[in-house]
């Protein structure tokens, strides 16, 4: 079936709620009214050139640059934009080992996303570094006296992320750095914040890392930004070569309009991060209990409580193929994904759910949602009223039986 | 039941640390658990504390720099 008959059997469900901000999202109307005037304008220029074009692109540029290192407490020239959140975490990795006088160890975790997973085996592959992968609890966290015994001064390069993409988990990153930082004064520390950045409080300095990656996608602003920051010393080499705009770590014009999309997601993500956060944690709280109540044979992937990051529900559908869910809740109206494939390459569950200790069939029937400022109360209720269905639903023309 | 990790497996889940984890999972059925693997994936200290976090202790080691094998048995 090709995909517009695809679309054509499915038709338009009467109400739609999208929770998706996992693999991506909508862009909200004013983030899209803030990028329009760059595309023919006004700042439609290159900004490294010295006209009023090029001026107003340079005058964007920058103040978004200077509002991301406010709101993360770093300094605007800390700040370098690439096109993605997976951009970002390759120049951080690459960019080090490039720059790097000598060949080392970097230590990550086992859930980290596969743009920090795959460069690091390309790494080892293409540079001969050691990598090594720290194991975590049931929760998803990293134990610190674990952390500490993969620590050692061969260990030039850390990569732990902020909050798990897929099961929310808040990594106690202060206490992670302390540990390698006892082991080797020396270490540099990164982290993925991209699951972090507009959840929480993120203080770069009271964290202590050296660099953190962020994307615009997931803050709902437009697909084509992300960010690393890299404290001041730390030397990276570019992973790129080409033509130097106004970033000097990544070549190539920098995409203006996307740019000052995102400045206006991050201006709305922030304006009142504390209300958009307690905002977030109430639909979270609701929809967990909802579907625990409403649902039997449910499990919730990820820590309960205040370790959880307030966007996040992770919950596994027993006797039921996560796919199958994501098209049923899809013909309802209701978009989510499933962590039941850890890529489209491999036919195997999601690693970071085998890494807490989800069994196969728990992980396969794994569905994750994401709610934003954005979604309502109503929201939650429709979708509450519609899951109980439509896993029953599944449940019934499933060959997958409970063995009691 | 032998544990041996020193073949990397391809994908997502193939690396010894996860394999590991869902091997000890795995071992608690048993008493006895012999496990084989490179130091390069997992330092020895880390493998004899997620051991003892499955109820097992390290009767003994056998370590060559490169290769080591653990053989463990359930805590009484």
């Amino acid at each position: 079936m090709s995909v517009r008959e695809l679309l054509r059997v499915h038709g338009q469900p009467k109400r739609e709620v999208y929770f998706d901000i996992e693999n991506s999202g909508f862009v909200p109307d004013e983030v899209v009214e803030a990028m329009l005037p760059y595309f023919n304008r006004r700042g439609y220029g290159n900004p490294a050139i010295t006209h009023k074009p090029g001026w107003e692109a340079y005058e964007v540029f920058y103040e978004t640059k200077e509002l991301v290192a406010k709101t993360i407490n770093a300094g605007p020239e800390e700040i370098v934009f690439t096109h993605s959140g997976t951009e970002a975490n390759n120049l951080a990795l690459m960019g080090f080992v490039l720059a790097s006088k000598k060949k080392g160890k970097i230590v990550s975790s086992i859930i980290e996303h596969g743009s920090v997973l795959f460069v690091l085996e390309e790494i080892s592959k293409r540079y001969g570094w050691k990598y090594q992968l720290v194991p975590v609890d049931e929760e998803g966290l990293v134990d610190p006296s674990i952390f500490a015994t993969f620590i050692d001064r061969d260990t030039l390069l850390i990569s732990i992320q902020l909050v798990n993409h897929e099961i929310g988990t808040i990594q106690d990153i202060k206490a992670l750095v302390d540990v390698a930082r006892d082991r080797n004064p020396d270490v540099v520390f990164h982290t993925d914040a991209v699951d972090a950045y507009g959840r929480m409080e993120i203080d770069v300095e009271r964290l202590g890392v050296d660099m953190l990656t962020i994307s615009s996608h997931k803050i709902l602003g437009p697909k084509g930004v992300g960010v690393l920051y890299i404290k001041e010393g730390v030397k990276l080499e570019p992973i790129m070569r080409g033509q130097l705009s106004a970033e000097k770590l990544w070549p190539g014009v920098e995409n203006i309009p996307i740019i000052a999309g995102f400045k206006r997601a991050v201006e709305l993500a922030f304006d009142d991060l504390g209300s958009n956060i307690e905002h977030m944690r109430d639909l979270r709280d609701r929809l967990m209990k909802g579907i625990i109540d409403s649902v039997p044979d449910v499990i919730i992937n990820g820590p309960v409580g205040d370790r959880r990051v307030c966007d996040n529900v992770n919950v596994s559908f027993l006797y039921v193929e996560g796919e199958a869910i994501t098209i049923e809740l899809s013909m309802r109206g209701i978009y989510v994904s499933s962590g039941s494939a850890c890529t489209s390459r491999y036919l195997e569950p999601s690693h970071v759910l085998l890494a807490i200790g989800r069994r196969h069939e728990e992980a396969h029937g794994s569905i994750l949602f994401k709610v934003t400022r954005y979604h309502t109360v109503g929201d939650i209720e429709y979708t509450l009223e519609q899951i109980p269905d439509a896993i029953d639903r599944l449940r019934k023309i499933s060959s997958w039986k409970p063995s009691r | 039941m032998i544990i041996d990790l020193t073949k990397r497996e391809p994908g997502c889940v193939g690396h010894p640390v996860m394999r590991l984890n869902m091997r000890l999972r795995e071992a608690q059925g048993y008493d006895e658990v012999k496990i084989i693997f490179n130091v390069d994936d997992i330092p020895v200290d880390a493998v004899e504390i997620l051991v003892r976090r499955h109820g097992f202790f390290v009767k003994n080691r056998e370590c060559d720099g490169k290769t080591c094998v653990l053989y463990c048995a359930r805590e009484s």
